[in-house]
């Protein structure tokens, strides 16, 4: 069973050099072979094969089947999923009604996106905030260097690196982060507080606030943005930011379900300051989201803010 | 409108499939790149402005920085980090 010769031209082609391409292809020929052995079902050819050839094909039949059986099931629990915007189905049709016609009224945002994943949802956004919390946390655990434990080589390999990184002066990311640096900050800024009023919020805005902080690195080092921003502002402001969200979203849900007056006034709808807890929590969850970026960058560059 | 939607659909299938079927790593995230940078545009023609965004902020940004450091970490460019040995 040999490969058409397009398909072998076109592995050729993305494999890019023929090193990588000798050995995979033996592999595959034996696997084949064994396979076709299994399928004739002959005995003393069955004996004859190896045992390691036996188990590699077996596995991979099973995982083929393994595969088929769960896309049958995923598909046909896919056919009894409820319908949505049907007659027949009439509580999803509710929540989704009373979001759209009553969301700026109950909450005061303008942006209705905002409204549900902040307010009507906020819950789970906060189990997102927490995810990536954790995600910076796991991050920190795998890569920070770890003193006790380092070779000499490591060391060696990062004092090379950081060399390296100081010796080539890219005046093309210098200039180009001279312009674009403040343009991004800005824009972040902007979309983190028009959250509840256009499109955007406290991810987006935080993300790009964060890809700012990271261009700033890559073109001046990383001493210069550890003047503004190093280990102990990063675990002040995101404890701080979770802590202060976690807040607002318990004493918002305990208000809520007990029916009492929120003191975040609503203000009137298209105004800056507006929609009560969006606003806050929108700042909350970018200074949050920048923190990780920058933090997910750092680390895996060298191990330390 | 509707056809620029189509290219972009059938662009995001290819990038789809050339991200699995490339060997090397640089072509890889730079597909992929290309994936997250089209599905941005689809998300912003389906009106979902707040998605496009987050998109290709993360998606194009982020990620791909966070790709090319760890590829960079496991020394696959050559010329960084090996003459050490």
């Amino acid at each position: 069973m040999k490969a058409p010769k397009w398909y072998r031209k076109l592995e050729q082609w993305v494999e890019g050099d023929a090193r990588d391409l000798k050995e995979p292809k033996a592999h595959d020929e034996s696997i084949t072979e064994s396979t076709r052995k299994i399928e004739n079902h002959n005995g003393p050819s069955l004996i004859r094969a190896s045992r390691s050839e036996l188990i590699s094909a077996v596995s991979r039949i099973s995982a083929v089947i393994c595969c088929f059986v769960l896309l049958v099931v995923m598909m046909f629990t896919v056919a009894f999923m409820p319908t949505t915007s049907t007659e027949s189905n009439v509580t999803m049709n509710e929540t989704a009604k009373r979001y759209i016609e009553q969301g700026m009224d109950e909450v005061g945002a303008t942006n209705l996106v905002a409204n549900i994943i902040l307010v009507y949802r906020g819950f789970d956004t906060y189990g997102e905030s927490c995810v990536l919390f954790l995600g910076a946390t796991a991050v920190i655990m795998l890569l920070a260097n770890d003193r006790k434990n380092e070779t000499e080589k490591d060391r060696a390999a990062q004092r090379l690196s950081d060399k390296l990184d100081a010796k080539i002066p890219n005046q093309v990311l210098v200039d180009v982060t001279k312009v674009l640096m403040p343009v991004l900050l800005l824009y972040g800024a902007y979309i983190l507080c028009n959250g509840h009023l256009s499109p955007g919020g406290g991810f987006a805005g935080g993300s790009l606030i964060g890809g700012a902080m990271i261009l700033c690195e890559n073109a001046y080092g990383v001493n210069k943005v550890r003047t503004f921003f190093g280990h102990t502002v990063y675990h002040a402001v995101k404890v701080g930011a979770l802590v202060f969200y976690a807040a607002l979203i318990m004493y918002t849900i305990f208000v809520g379900s007990n029916g009492l007056e929120n003191i975040f006034p609503k203000g009137t709808p298209g105004s800056l300051l507006s929609a009560g807890i969006i606003l806050p929590i929108n700042i909350a969850v970018g200074l949050e989201v920048a923190c990780t970026m920058y933090a997910f960058y750092t680390y895996f560059v060298r191990g330390e803010l | 409108m509707v056809a620029i939607e189509y290219l972009l659909l059938i662009g995001l299938i290819v990038c789809a499939i050339a991200v699995n079927v490339t060997k090397h790593l640089l072509p890889t995230v730079i597909i992929s790149v290309t994936f997250g940078t089209m599905l941005s545009v689809v998300w912003l023609l389906l009106k979902a402005p707040d998605l496009a965004i987050t998109e290709a902020a993360v998606g194009v940004g982020i990620e791909t920085i966070l790709y090319l450091m760890t590829i960079r970490k496991v020394h696959h460019f050559e010329g960084i980090g090996d003459e050490t040995e």
